[in-house]
Parts: structure tokens; sequence; C-alpha cells
């Protein structure tokens, strides 16, 4: 399994490659570029500025220079805030996308799982209705639009927790934004888990199990549930990175300092180092995700084997 | 399939036929098709009955609330009335209402122009103001006005546009975004996926391979860039995210034609030498069409968030032009005062994006062999 991971990982480096690649070269092509702005910047100081961050150069020798310095794990300075690096700017808003994504991810695989698992047990019965029903709800309003909702009505309406902001990570700052990534996952994962339960509560171990005389509980949860959860777990890993990459309209709208914003600003602005370290964090995000989601499978599921 | 052998005096079903009849049998997708058949009828036709125009300004309706009775109320005629002759130098002596109809004397040091007519009829509130009487010289004057009833059932936005009125007609933006981004999406997906899949070998592989690098870029990226690259023009945003979503219709086309493509009627085709066009056209595509329309409807909805998302942002469609996801954003930044800038287009958006799903839904359901 160890040597499979290790594998995958390098196998991995291609793939990051073209994309960082492919990246580089399209935010390139877009019209305009960093120092662009409203105003024109006079000829001698533009000049200047371009030599600085050596856009100037030809621009292969620019994706050389920049493919060195990322192997050395330097992102390059940001252009727009002028003093900051990249890395600054992730490091800091990093960890806290992590958090909020993170929990709500758990919130969304324990609420999910649950809620699609009672729906499988009372299939075609009012208890599963309702479920699919709040699932649809989920998946269908978009979070801009729950976000400002959830606001009014916890924040405004009721005053039990703030409208926006960070506030040094409190817990109380977190709880709606949390919600609100998890709401549309939670939705999606009980679906997922209703359709893949009801066709593990039909197979042969589970009629066995049951002919043994195990109470309904247990037969679902140590024996339908594993099989079950094979689809939610490949689903999982690209929302998992997804959800830790951060979400603009979330920051936006709850005001919390993470990276999902960076990657529109940057791109918005031109701020081709920015975009490049935001694109090079998610994909390598997917693919770590995408790599683990595997590992999981075999835990899972122990007919798939990696080690030949 | 239907047992042929029992069938083989009834008048066997087509697959088409066989969906019809269990889509129509699905009350949530017919429901769900009614109300979406209402929606966009609304949407198409409610912006020209309209009394207000999706741009037009009343600068003394600014964010009133959503309201079944006429505006103005009784209250609401004082402060426009002072408003309106602020700047013209006289003295209300005294005003009433009656019947609709607004009459108010005003006095000065000086004989009052009677053009003193036209800062009436500048408010919203008032028109076909009159002078009824002249007194003292003309220091004196009696006005007539009529008041001008005026229906916001949405109420009205932060600039005092009829929110009922740009809810419709965003809701046409909305709805042709999404159509047409799906078709660009349709064409370019169905056309790729089955000339990879027909061609199979090497073709297919540089063709998917390509595909899977597009996919594994940052769907954000993609669009934004679009974004850039296009302006902020509606029609090319449509085609850009049109472009952006035809790589899953690629590889659900592929994966039918690879199968499509092994069939005896295909090889028949060959053999009666009809070229890879025609086979393609005639015998590929139209087989590859199940699949394909239940994801075009689920894209539908995806299309239209996507544009929300990105209006939302800023990057979609441009003032005074609207759309749902505009309305939307905006009436987020409102939601201290006047929440029915958030509720209405809410509503709209998200019960369109509800009827489409339980379609996709509903359509997958009737078309899918194995629930026959």
């Amino acid at each position: 399994m160890l040597s499979y991971a290790l594998r995958r990982l390098i196998g991995a480096i291609p793939t990051l490659f073209i994309i960082v690649t492919v990246a580089f070269f399209l935010i390139r092509v877009a019209p305009g570029g960093p120092f662009h702005l409203e105003r024109p910047l006079d000829p001698q100081v533009m000049e200047n500025l371009l030599r600085v961050y050596h856009l100037d150069k030809p621009l292969w020798q620019q994706f050389l220079l920049y493919l060195g310095n990322l192997l050395r794990g330097d992102f390059g300075p940001s252009f727009v805030y002028r003093d900051f690096s990249v890395g600054d700017l992730l490091g800091s808003g990093l960890p806290v996308s992590m958090q909020l994504g993170g929990a709500a991810l758990l919130l969304a695989f324990i609420l999910g799982t649950t809620l699609g698992s009672l729906a499988a047990r009372h299939q075609k019965r009012p208890g599963d209705y309702g479920v699919m029903a709040a699932a649809m709800i989920g998946i269908t309003i978009p979070n801009f639009v729950m976000a400002p909702v959830l606001t009014l009505l916890f924040a405004l309406t009721l005053d039990w927790l703030p409208a926006g902001g960070w506030g040094e990570g409190a817990l109380a700052n977190k709880l709606l934004p949390i919600f609100t990534l998890a709401l549309p996952q939670i939705a999606v994962i009980a679906r997922l888990t209703r359709g893949s339960m009801i066709e593990v509560l039909r197979s042969n171990h589970v009629r066995t199990a049951r002919a043994y005389g195990l109470p309904g509980h247990v037969v679902v949860i140590g024996h339908a549930l594993r099989g079950a959860l094979l689809p939610v777990v490949s689903y999982l890993g690209p929302a998992a990175a997804a959800l830790i990459t951060g979400s603009v309209v979330i920051e936006t709208i709850f005001g919390i300092p993470g990276v999902g914003r960076y990657f529109v600003q940057g791109a918005l602005n031109r701020d081709y180092t920015l975009v490049m370290g935001t694109v090079v964090m998610i994909a390598t995000f997917v693919v770590l995700f995408n790599l683990i989601v595997d590992l999981i499978y075999a835990l899972l599921d122990p007919r798939v084997r990696y080690d030949k | 399939m239907t047992s042929d052998a029992a069938s083989a005096t009834v008048k066997s079903r087509s697959l088409w036929a066989d969906a019809r009849r269990r889509l129509l049998a699905n009350r949530a997708a017919v429901a769900s098709a009614i109300v979406l058949a209402v929606i966009a009828l609304v949407c198409i036709a409610g912006p020209w009955l309209s009394p207000h125009g999706y741009d037009q300004v009343y600068r003394n309706y600014v964010k009133v609330p959503a309201s079944l009775a006429p505006y103005p109320g009784a209250e609401a005629v004082e402060p426009a009335l002072e408003k309106a002759l602020r700047r013209a130098r006289v003295e209300i002596e005294d005003w009433r209402v009656a019947d609709g109809r607004l009459r108010v004397t005003l006095t000065a040091d000086r004989p009052i122009d009677p053009r003193i007519t036209r800062y009436l009829d500048r408010a919203d509130l008032f028109e076909d103001t009159t002078v009824a009487d002249q007194a003292e010289g003309g220091r004196r004057l009696v006005l007539e006005a009529a008041i001008r009833q005026q229906y916001f059932l949405f109420g009205t936005d932060a600039n005092g546009r009829d929110l009922l009125s740009r809810t419709l007609i965003a809701g046409r933006i909305s709805l042709m975004i999404g159509l047409l981004a799906t078709a660009v999406a349709l064409v370019i997906g169905v056309t790729y996926g089955a000339v990879a899949g027909y061609f199979g070998g090497r073709v297919d592989a540089v063709m998917m391979r390509l595909v899977d690098i597009l996919y594994s870029l940052p769907f954000m990226f993609f669009v934004i860039l679009l974004v850039v690259f296009f302006g902020r023009s509606i029609v090319l945003m449509f085609i850009a995210v049109g472009a952006v979503e035809w790589l899953d219709m690629a590889r659900i086309v592929r994966g039918q034609t690879l199968s499509i493509k092994q069939q005896e009627y295909v090889q028949a085709a060959h053999a009666l030498g009809v070229d890879n066009r025609g086979i393609l056209r005639r015998h590929i595509v139209p087989n590859t069409l199940g699949p394909v329309a239940v994801f075009m409807t689920l894209l539908v909805p995806k299309v239209i968030l996507l544009e929300s998302f990105l209006s939302f942002l800023g990057l979609g469609v441009q003032e005074p032009m609207t759309s749902w996801g505009v309305l939307i954003a905006e009436g987020a930044r409102n939601i201290q005062g006047a929440v029915w800038m958030l509720v209405y287009p809410s509503i709209f958006l998200a019960a369109t994006l509800f009827c489409l799903n339980f379609i996709g839904d509903g359509l997958r359901d009737a078309l899918d062999p194995k629930d026959r």
C-alpha cells in the first residue's frame, strides 16, 4: 500500500506540471496586466516594475524562472498585495479555510450518511420523502442565497450569532459559515448514501445478517454501511479539496480571511503569481485527496488491492 | 424492453413513447414542468405587460416594501409634497387629498410663477398639475394635481426601480443564458464525444487526454479567464460558459458511442458504403440522445446557477440589465431593511432550479431501461 501511494504521488507530478503550464500560459494570454491601472503609470515606473518582477523577459524565460522558484517552494511576490509574498498570503489564509472546510466536511459526512441511511431504511415512507425533499432543497438553493438567509434568521432576527467577521477565530463566528458550507454537501451525501444503501440492503450478506436475527440498526451500521460508503467516499475526494481551499462566496458574505477570495481577485487583478499559487494549491489538494480516496477504498472494500 | 413475444400483436411502443408515458406518470416531474412553463411564460410576457420599465427609476419610491396596496399611501403625500416644493421658495399653506386628487394652497412674498406646476409633475406621485385658482395678485396659488397610483407588488430596489419588472427581465436573461449555454455545450460535447468514440484508437486517446487536462484545471479559473477574455458582454458569456460545460457531455457521449459503434446496424451501414459522417449523423448521435437529454435538463440549472454566481461576483450581466444572480447579490447587500429585495428573486431562482432538477430526475427514471 505504501509503495502504491508513493507511485501515485510520483505519477501526480506530470499532471501537476501540465496544470501549471497550461494555467501559466492561459493567464498570460489574457489581455491586461497587473500594472494596467485606471490611470496609466509613468512609462519609466512601468519599465522598472516590469524589470523588478522579470516581466520584461521573454515568456518562456519567465516560465522557467517560475518553475525553478516553485520547485524551491517559492511562490513569488504578489503583484497587487505589494508587501506580501504569495506564500505569506496562502499561508495565513489556508488555516482559516481548512478549519471551516474541515469542520463542514465532518459535519456533512456524519449528518449526510446518517440521514441517507435513515431514508434508505424507510424507503418509500414519509421519513424517506422528507429527507429527500430536504436534500433537494439543499442541492438547489445556492449558497449565495442560503448565506444571507441564514444571516437574516440567526444573526439579525434571532441575534444568536454574529452576522460576519472572523473575530480571531471565535466559535460563534464559525458556526454560520460552517453550516452554510456543509448544507449542500449534506444533501448530496444523503442522496448518495440512500441510493447505495438501498442496493446494499438487498445484497446477500445483509440478508444473511438479517436471517441471523440481528437488529436493524446493527445490520445497517455493522454490515451495510461499509459497502454503502464507497460512492460517498469517491464523491468526497474532490468535494473535500473544494471545501478546504475555501469558497469565494462564503468568505465574501461572512467576511472571512480565507484563501477562497484570492483566486477570483487574483485573476481579476492579473496578479499572475497569486493566481498561479492558488492553482497549484488547489491542484495539489485535488491530487492528494483523490489519492486518499483510493486508499480508503482499499480499506472499505477488501476486494480492492493495490499491491500486485 | 417490453417483451416482444407478448406484444407481437399489440402495437409495440418505441423507447421514446414509453419514456413519455412514464414521465407523464411522474407527478413531481409533471408539476415541475407546469410550474416551469408558468415561470417562463411570465418572464417572457411580463416585462411587456408591466407598467414599469425594468430600468425606470422612481426617485420618490426608493426601497419601498412589497405591497398589494397602491402607492403612494396617505402618509407619503406630505413628505413628497415638501420635497417637491423645497426649492420653489413658497410656503405650503394648506393641502388636502380628496378622491385621489391633491389640492394644495401656496403662498409667497412675490407673485408665484404658474410654471411651478412642473415641480409637482416632476415628483413620481403627482401628475396633470393645474392651477385651479389665483389670488392676491398671484401671491396665493391653488394647485390641483391627480395622485398617480402605482403598484409595486414586489417593492422597489435601492435605486427606486420596480422589483417585479426587474425580477421578470432577470428571469428572461437567466433562462436564456441557461438554454443558450446548454445548447453550446450540447453541440461541442456531442460532436467531440462522438468523434472521439467513433474513431477510437489514437484519436480517442489524444482527444480524451485533452478533456482530462481541461478537467483537472480549477473550473473557476477557466470561467474567470473566459470572462476576462470576452469582456463583460452577455452573449459571449453564454458561449464561454457553454464552452466550459461541454466536458461531461463529451465523456458521456464518448462512452455511449463506444458501445453503439459495435452494433450490427452500424456495421450494416458500413457495408452499404455510408461514409463516416453519415454514420455519425444518422446512427451514432441519435442513439446517444437518451442520456444526453437527461444530462441537458440537469445542465440548464447548473448553468443558471453558474451565471448567478458570476453575476453575484460582479462578473456577469451588467447594469441596467440584470439577472437573478445580480438581484440576489443586491438583495444580500440590502438584507437589513429591505428583505424583499432578496426574497423575491431568490424564490424565482430556487423554484426554477427545483423544477429543472425534478424534471431531470424524472427524465432519468423514465429513460432508465433497468427500471421498467
